[in-house]
């Protein structure tokens, strides 16, 4: 028996060896591949990506110059039903300034029938090709005669003449990768460099290789007889980059709640163009560290000069800051002011699309269009301000100096005290209180002369909620009562978003149901508009069901309708950090009037936990005023925004100990 | 000749009412503001058929939006394709007090591509959205658009959807009166103030003054009250199919025969292959059930929508080759393998999604999906052909229960897709769970799930063990902490019922306080939705489909704690629904908790919400029923 499995192994080994020293072309199909009925190494995976070759390179004719070239071979095993979905494809062009990509496609479809293979071809007429925006058109397709235990494969080459954007290598996707490889070559007249993802690091072997360039040339010669032009060739032997990759089993990307954004940890490589140097020309720099992004992104026309004419504003400012004589009231009247002016469109951009006069006049523009007008403001008013350059959440964390790495800009300003932060995309920011899509990792403040530094976006105070909650208790179990509660900072931004301005029915209910369906009496909301003072709620109300009476006893949790019960950790272990947004603090005191006709019997015990490293900080507080009056204090507190994956466990427990500690009950007895 | 000079007249009367109308928000009349987040404040549409294959459509809008959540009615979204052109869109805006602040640019305006959910379509959209300084604004737009789908007239429909009123709605259609007729469907008309005028070429219907009305819960959806007028040509055009119908007779025929017919087309390997597949079964309904299972092992849903192919199956053949096609060219080659096994099947169409009738009395191409139906002696069957996964013959909330047309090739008729009597559509669990001393909870649930209700549980079928675990995380929310161990299940896919075997854990499920331990009896099927509180109910209550929920459950107490109270049984009876609860102690350490839930479908008069809220309270509230143990 021993023997035997032994044997196999052996044999299985050698036959792996001998498959992976193969080199996997178009078409040649295995029966293996297709009998397979599960992907080895993840049985739940739907397909696998089964092999994946790309790459990337320059091709050069006289005519046109070079162009980027970019090959991908792929094959995909689909093994359930679910699986079907990845034979459908969308490849993406793009286009602009009158020119543009093109992409040649051909793909096959593998199939099993009676222990035969059965290859059916994609046909050029079901390849949809649709303009997606102003500068993307897709070329969709799904494969014909796919089902399950297919093989697909499809191979095709974009064209590019934007040859100093390489896009990115992407490694790892929804389902397994079995075997990647990747070879990108570049000429000596580019240089780029790369940066593999932090989380799942890729090695990048770099050679360099020889290569002939071959041209054509006219060349004229010109004596007595005449003018004569006749066509020459030539060639040229230049080095070419080479970057080479290849990776095997790289496993499935899995989405886990409260991440900022999955496409921070899968494995990739990003290839930024650093400088051109043609012959005969001057070399021309692009990036290479933070400071020169900075600069690169400063003298565009869509940034630094945007900020240098603010000429056209002159006689609007000086109307809304005349007579004020602090620069801290001058930066945030100039702050409101541009809200009112500008809207925005829901397009990021670090640089302006329409230019700051235009948006000013229209009244509506991008995020660089409204805060770079606010800095070319707020430096005409002779305050120190400054654009600073942002990665949204969704843009992801920039871990290497590229241009692409921000895609969002807000403005500062140095005040004695210290930096402040403006961002007026969001109506009802204030200073230092940027929007939760703003809030990812640092940002990177530009100067005039093209300096920059790193900055630090959380400057605001933790989003703060404080409530005080006084009730009474009548022998039924029902309680009536008054809530107060005022939110700061970025929870006062976000009341104001999402709440303060429905109608007062619609907020009514939605706070009914918040509440643990209590109904509200009266409900009034201070500050709506008053954006330097917290929004104050406060609303009397009833509530049948949050106590149980039984026989002679009531029982109820003291935090009442304060009480979460519900831990948003769920999973068992986590990958990647835990994203809060900001740091935050909730200050809860409930003071309850217990029935006439009952003593308390039993209370629970007071508590205070920590998260380690302070980041976090958990108290409850309950004490008997006189007979007839419970008071309870409860605070949480998160210090750190991002909480690292190696603290899950703690961050799930801290939850944990809170919640049972909010959920736990009060005694009343009947005397 | 002279239906173009009267168009020319009609459209230039037109603008003379558009510089007319007002665009300052204090020309609102009282009450249009209120539970407003927009007020249309004309909408006036222009529909001119130059011949039953074409039509011009004007439509001209004013809208003032008060406030963000009314952003969206001021979009404009205009769709086209080859049959479809647009002439012309013509917008401008206005500050509160009626003054022009923006004239729209062509090129502030967007063009996409419309495929949505689909592979393709040969459709796209010009969309423009205005990005507004401040509240109130308003927009003012006019839409030109030349249209061959006649077939697909405009309705009127004055009131716009919820939490937005009307201050007035002109409709009028002109058509050539020696070439067609229209026919007319009003619905829900009746509490408006109409003022019509019909006759033989024109028709005009207008309106003012339409309140804004909430969404509530449990109501029916929009489009059943929704007051509208439907139109329906007597000839006319799908994308370059010219027609006519006056029945559904002439309709079916005219469907089958431009349609349908010929596209049923199968390769004999194919042929020959179903033969054998049904060989030796007698009863049409098992031939059916293989040829079903055939279709879904070999196809998958893919839409691409190209002109009339819109509204034409894939031919057969083609989808036999490709392995793929949409719901039109599934149910095509469904029916033509069917055919092949000699089992009959028909081409229905149906209003899929939200529980929509097709309209028996308006014969006109309606419904936005397609699906099969197969009678037989016995039993009748309807078949879902977009799915992998759906058992045979099972309908669930996708289709079930709502008016369809059959198309066969001598007519057309109107059936009625399966509905389930509460008592069918039944959830029953029994299980087990134990509680120690800490509190900790450990259990084992069996669900059998059948009718409407295997729809809710059948959606774990065919996805991957985490979202089977996010499924069941979900399903028992009342339970923190909760660790799913095992889970086990399966379809049976003769009685279409759903069987789950669920094992589970959970800490801190006993709530301690001192010496005793609280106890939530309903560990597995709590409720927990009590519908929100309205002053003023104005829609009735709709629960649109029955069913039961059947709990048997026993549990197991923490040795050293005896019980010092439990829940008395209790039973609330009324017309929605009937509920009944028991805790029965069988000794120290077990008792039995049995539990069920019947909801009637069925209309309400809205005067009984505050009743029928009471009744899901009380659910909510027993449900949340505790068993108070202390330490002995």
């Amino acid at each position: 028996m021993k023997k035997i499995s032994l044997l196999f192994i052996l044999v299985f080994f050698c036959f792996t060896l001998k498959i992976t020293a193969q080199e996997i072309k178009f078409g040649k199909v295995s029966k293996q591949e297709l009998q397979e009925k599960f992907y080895p190494l993840d049985a739940t995976a739907p397909a696998a990506i089964l092999y994946k070759k790309r790459k990337t390179y320059y091709e050069y004719s006289s005519s046109t110059g070079f162009e980027l070239m970019t090959k991908i071979h792929e094959r995909i095993k689909i093994y359930n039903k679910d699986g079907l979905k990845w034979a459908s494809k969308s490849i993406h062009t793009y286009q602009g300034n009158n020119l543009r990509e093109s992409v040649s496609i051909k793909a096959v479809t593998y199939s099993l029938e009676n222990n035969k293979i059965v290859k059916e071809k994609l046909k050029k007429k079901n390849i949809f090709k649709e303009k997606s925006s102003k500068y993307w058109n897709d070329n969709k397709f799904t494969m014909p005669n796919v089902k399950v235990g297919s093989v697909i494969e499809w191979e095709y080459t974009i064209r590019s003449p934007f040859t100093s954007n390489i896009e990115d290598v992407i490694f790892q996707y929804k389902i397994p990768v079995k075997k990647i490889k990747i070879r990108i070559e570049i000429p000596q007249y580019f240089s780029f460099k790369y940066q593999p993802n932090f989380y799942y690091p890729i090695n990048i072997v770099s050679t360099t290789k020889n290569r002939t360039l071959h041209f054509q040339y006219s060349s004229r010669t010109g004596n007595e007889t005449g003018l004569k032009t006749s066509v020459k060739r030539g060639s040229k032997n230049i080095t070419e980059q080479v970057y080479l990759a290849s990776e095997n089993n790289i496993p499935a990307i899995t989405e886990e709640p409260y991440i900022n954004n999955i496409n921070n940890y899968i494995a990739k490589v990003h290839f930024e163009h650093t400088s051109t140097q043609l012959p005969g020309k001057k070399i021309k720099y692009y990036t290479n560290n933070w400071n020169s992004v900075a600069k690169t992104i400063y003298k565009s026309t869509h940034f630094g000069v945007q900020i240098e004419r603010a000429n056209f504003l002159k006689a609007d400012i000086l109307n809304q800051i005349t007579g004020i004589t602090t620069d801290k009231e001058k930066a945030f009247k100039l702050f409101q002011f541009i809200k009112t002016q500008i809207k925005w469109n829901g397009i990021y951009g670090k640089y302006t699309d329409k230019g700051i006069k235009k948006a000013y006049k229209e009244h509506a523009g991008n995020v660089a269009d409204i805060n770079l007008c606010l800095v070319a403001m707020l430096k005409e008013a002779g305050l120190k301000a400054n654009p600073v350059l942002i990665s949204t959440k969704k843009h992801g964390i920039p871990l290497f100096p590229t241009l692409d790495g921000f895609n969002y800009v807000v403005a500062a300003v140095e005040f004695p005290q210290g930096i402040v932060l403006f961002d007026a995309t969001d109506s009802y920011s204030v200073p230092n209180v940027l929007p939760n899509r703003a809030l990812n990792w640092q940002g990177r403040l530009v100067k005039h002369d093209g300096s920059s530094n790193p900055i630090n976006l959380f400057l605001a105070q933790p989003a703060k909620e404080r409530v005080t909650l006084f009730v009474k208790m009548d022998s039924e179990g029902g309680i009536t009562g008054l809530k107060r509660s005022s939110y700061y900072a970025n929870n006062a931004l976000n009341y104001r978003n999402k709440k303060a301005f429905l109608t007062e029915k619609n907020l009514q209910s939605k706070l009914e149901k918040e509440n643990s369906d209590i109904e509200i009496i009266e409900l009034k909301i201070s500050n709506k508009k008053n954006l330097s003072k917290p929004i104050l709620e406060s609303f009397k109300f009833e509530a049948e069901d949050l106590c149980d009476v039984i026989n002679d006893k009531i029982y109820f949790s003291p935090l009442l309708i304060l009480a979460n019960s519900k831990n948003p950790f769920t999973q068992e272990k986590r990958l990647y950090p835990v994203d809060f947004g900001t740091a935050w603090e909730d200050q809860y005191i409930v003071s309850i009037r217990i029935p006439d006709g009952y003593g308390i019997s039993s209370l629970p015990e007071n508590m205070a936990i920590g998260l380690p490293e302070n980041m976090g900080v958990f108290k409850f507080v309950i004490s008997k005023k006189g007979d007839n009056k419970i008071q309870v204090l409860a605070s949480t507190k998160i210090n750190t925004p991002i909480i690292s994956s190696i603290y899950y466990k703690d961050l799930k427990n801290f939850y944990k100990a809170m919640l049972e500690k909010q959920t736990e009950k009060v005694v009343l007895t009947k005397l | 000749m002279k239906t173009t000079l009267f168009s020319v007249l009609f459209f230039a009367l037109h603008l003379i009412n558009a510089q007319d109308s007002n665009h300052s928000i204090l020309s609102i009349p009282e009450g249009l503001t209120n539970n407003a987040n927009a007020v249309v404040r004309l909408d006036d549409m222009l529909i001119d058929m130059a011949s039953p294959y074409k039509m011009r459509i004007i439509k001209h809008y004013i809208i003032t939006v008060l406030n963000k959540y009314g952003d969206d009615y001021a979009n404009i979204y205009v769709h086209y394709n080859n049959h479809v052109h647009i002439r012309s869109i013509k917008a401008s805006i206005y500050n509160a007090f009626g003054s022009e602040i923006k004239k729209v640019k062509s090129k502030d305006i967007k063009d996409y591509s419309a495929s949505g959910g689909s592979l393709y379509t040969d459709y796209r959209v010009k969309y423009y959205k205005y990005i507004p300084l401040k509240y109130p604004y308003t927009i003012d737009y006019t839409i030109i658009k030349d249209s061959e789908n006649t077939a697909f007239m405009p309705d009127w429909n004055p009131l716009w959807g919820y939490n937005i009123s009307t201050q007035e709605s002109r409709f009028n259609v002109k058509y050539p009166k020696n070439q067609l007729k229209i026919r007319l469907k009003e619905e829900n008309l009746k509490k408006l103030n109409i003022n019509n005028f019909i006759a033989d070429g024109a028709i005009n219907y207008n309106t003012k003054l339409i309140k804004a009305i909430e969404r509530e819960p449990y109501s029916p959806i929009f489009s059943e009250f929704e007051p509208s007028l439907k139109l329906a040509p007597s000839k006319f055009n799908l994308a370059g199919v010219k027609g006519s119908a006056n029945n559904w007779n002439e309709f079916g025929q005219w469907m089958y025969s431009n349609l349908l017919l010929g596209r049923d087309q199968l390769p004999e390997e194919t042929k020959s292959e179903i033969r054998q597949l049904v060989k030796g079964i007698d009863d049409p309904i098992e031939r059916a059930r293989k040829v079903y299972t055939y279709m879904q092992d070999k196809t998958r849903y893919i839409s691409i929508q190209v002109g009339i192919g819109g509204w034409k199956p894939m031919l057969a053949e083609e989808v036999d080759k490709m392995k793929y096609g949409d719901c039109k060219a599934l149910v095509n080659y469904t029916q033509s393998l069917l055919k092949a096994a000699n089992v009959n099947a028909y081409y229905t169409l149906v209003f899929a999604k939200a529980k929509k009738n097709i309209d028996k009395d308006f014969i006109a191409v309606q419904g936005n999906h397609a699906i099969l139906y197969l009678p037989t002696p016995k039993d009748t069957v309807w078949l879902e052909c977009t799915t992998q996964t759906n058992p045979f013959g099972y309908v669930g909330h996708f289709t079930n229960d709502r008016d369809v047309l059959v198309v066969k090739s001598d007519g057309a008729q109107i059936k009625h897709t399966t509905s389930y009597k509460s008592s069918e559509s039944y959830q029953n669990s029994s299980g087990f769970y134990s509680v120690d001393t800490n509190g900790s909870l450990k259990g084992q649930l069996n669900i059998e799930s059948s009718g409407i209700q295997f729809d809710n549980h059948f959606y774990t079928d065919d996805k991957a063990k985490d979202e089977i675990v996010k499924h069941y995380k979900s399903y028992f929310r009342a339970i923190n902490n909760l660790v799913v161990v095992k889970f086990n299940n399966k379809t049976d896919t003769i009685k279409n019922k759903f069987k789950e075997h669920i094992e589970i854990e959970a800490t801190n499920y006993g709530r301690k306080s001192g010496d005793r331990m609280l106890l939530t009896v309903n560990a597995f099927n709590k409720s927990s939705y009590v519908p929100k509180r309205l002053a003023n109910r104005i829609l009735p209550i709709e629960i649109s489909n029955g069913f039961i929920d059947r709990d048997s459950i026993t549990i197991s107490l923490p040795t050293n704690y005896k019980i010092e109270a439990a829940p008395s049984a209790s039973q609330i009876k009324t017309k929605y629904g009937v509920y009944n609860s028991e805790v029965m102690v069988k000794n120290d350490s077990t008792v039995v908790y049995i539990r069920s839930l019947t909801m009637n479908k069925g209309y309400y008069p809205k005067e009984e919400y505050n009743k029928f809220r009471k009744f899901k309270k009380s659910i909510v509230r027993k449900d949340n029923s505790k068993i108070i143990l202390i330490k002995e």
